[in-house]
């Protein structure tokens, strides 16, 4: 792997894992940040989260990535990735 | 219009109806059927409700996929709907571990039908009422008259939209499909097969036992770290899990969309400078989406979102999945009905 590929994967890396321990303190999840798949749902059949937690991920991305979730727009609030997506996105805007 | 496409319409925007005829059903009944069945699931049976449903895995020894299952819990029963690609393994294996309950094979007694779409719940209103709108994602309705027919629902599917698997009689099968295909005429409703369904599964990255899950050579690689619980017993292909847990994977499932739009070959090799990195596993192409999409197991170094890749000469990139944002995320259907929602299909 080229060092180009390997700090876009390191970054990667640093945001989600970021993410997942900011949900599990957030959340208090019963499963540890390790234990949480990149393409974890984060509702459904993934982390079993609810709309009250829906908001508290959103409050969650405000205080630690200082990221706005669009008011309406739901696709960031699938997964870890998709959080992550939205968290690089502002971070290069 | 090709057909699949056609029938994928109806899926994306009404309602389609599915044939689950492949699916294995079983009925794990006796004292120890709770014990019995903990101990051939990867998910924790003992703590799940009464005529709740859990959605999990059944594992060979070596950590690999057995079976993607629905498990009921009918209350001192269990009802297990399995798809799997060791069919004739499945049964021998459920006798074999959990010798303490009595195993029997429902199919040949009952049919088992779907329903997927934005508007299936509304297609099932016209039949059952509108308690369905208050059935939520792996809850059960049992004995709901559709016409004479006694039909048990489950809210479940793989498509990504509303969906319900109804059961019933054997001998009732096609009349419950009849009944389906009047009531849902100004919903649109088409028969959809199974191409159309390994579509909709592709595009949520829903396990698809014949592709991904028998690629894999640990479940773990499947992104089902959530569902291991520490707490539960001992079960089938524990220690191989619990070593993946303690190693790490060696290969992790991504998703890929290829820039050009061909599907390549499932089993293609995908490769970073001509590096081998791993397989595509799973392909097809995605009319909401306008794009070719594919599923990936690759080397768990080079498993992540926003890599450009090769698969079988053409240009990828990893992405997030799931792949498209379905319909039913933006239906509400104490507000919403087929009628009065106005989607063209855009590709």
């Amino acid at each position: 792997m080229d060092d180009l590929l390997q700090q876009r994967i390191n970054r990667r890396k640093q945001t989600l894992t970021d993410i997942k321990v900011e949900l599990a303190d957030r959340l208090q999840l019963e499963v540890s940040p390790e234990n949480i798949d990149d393409d974890t749902y984060l509702f459904g059949g993934g982390l079993q989260l609810d709309s009250i937690d829906s908001m508290e991920i959103i409050i969650g991305m405000q205080a630690k990535f200082g990221v706005e979730v669009p008011e309406g727009d739901i696709t960031p609030l699938r997964t870890i990735n998709t959080l992550a997506d939205l968290v690089e996105a502002h971070q290069s805007a | 219009m090709d057909d699949n496409k056609k029938q994928y319409e109806r899926l994306r925007l009404g309602a389609g109806l599915t044939d689950y005829s492949k699916y294995q059903v079983f009925e794990l009944s006796g004292a120890g059927a709770t014990t019995e069945l903990n101990r051939v699931s990867l998910g924790d049976v003992t703590r799940l409700p009464i005529g709740r449903v859990l959605a999990t895995y059944m594992l060979n020894e070596d950590g690999t996929l057995l079976a993607d299952v629905l498990l009921w819990n009918q209350g001192g029963r269990f009802m297990i709907l399995a798809e799997t690609k060791q069919a004739e393994s499945l049964a021998p294996f459920i006798a074999k571990h959990a010798p303490g309950a009595m195993l029997k094979d429902l199919a040949p007694e009952i049919c088992l039908l779907g329903i997927d779409g934005p508007f299936a719940w509304e297609v099932l209103k016209e039949l059952v009422g509108v308690r369905i709108l208050g059935l939520r994602y792996l809850e059960t309705m049992s004995d709901q008259k559709i016409g004479d027919i006694s039909t048990d629902i489950i809210r479940a599917g793989k498509t990504g939209e509303y969906g319900y698997i109804l059961k019933c009689r054997a001998e009732d099968g096609a009349a419950l499909a009849a009944r389906l295909l009047e009531a849902g005429k100004p919903f649109e409703v088409a028969h959809c097969n199974s191409d159309v369904l390994d579509l909709c599964k592709l595009e949520n990255r829903f396990t698809n036992v014949f592709k991904e899950g028998a690629a894999a050579k640990n479940v773990l690689e499947l992104n089902c770290r959530v569902q291991v619980s520490s707490e539960k017993g001992d079960y089938v292909g524990r220690e191989a899990v619990e070593n993946c847990m303690e190693q790490g994977v060696s290969h992790r499932l991504i998703g890929l969309t290829i820039a050009s739009g061909k599907v390549p070959a499932e089993g293609s090799t995908v490769s970073y400078k001509g590096e081998d990195i791993g397989k595509l596993v799973s392909a097809g192409f995605s009319w909401t989406l306008d794009s070719a999409i594919g599923l990936a197991l690759l080397s768990h170094e080079y498993s992540f979102v926003g890599c450009d890749y090769d698969v079988a000469g053409e240009k990828a990139k990893t992405v997030s999945a799931p792949f498209v944002l379905n319909k039913s995320i933006q239906i509400r259907p104490q507000e919403d009905s087929f009628k009065s929602v106005d989607w063209s299909f855009k590709p």
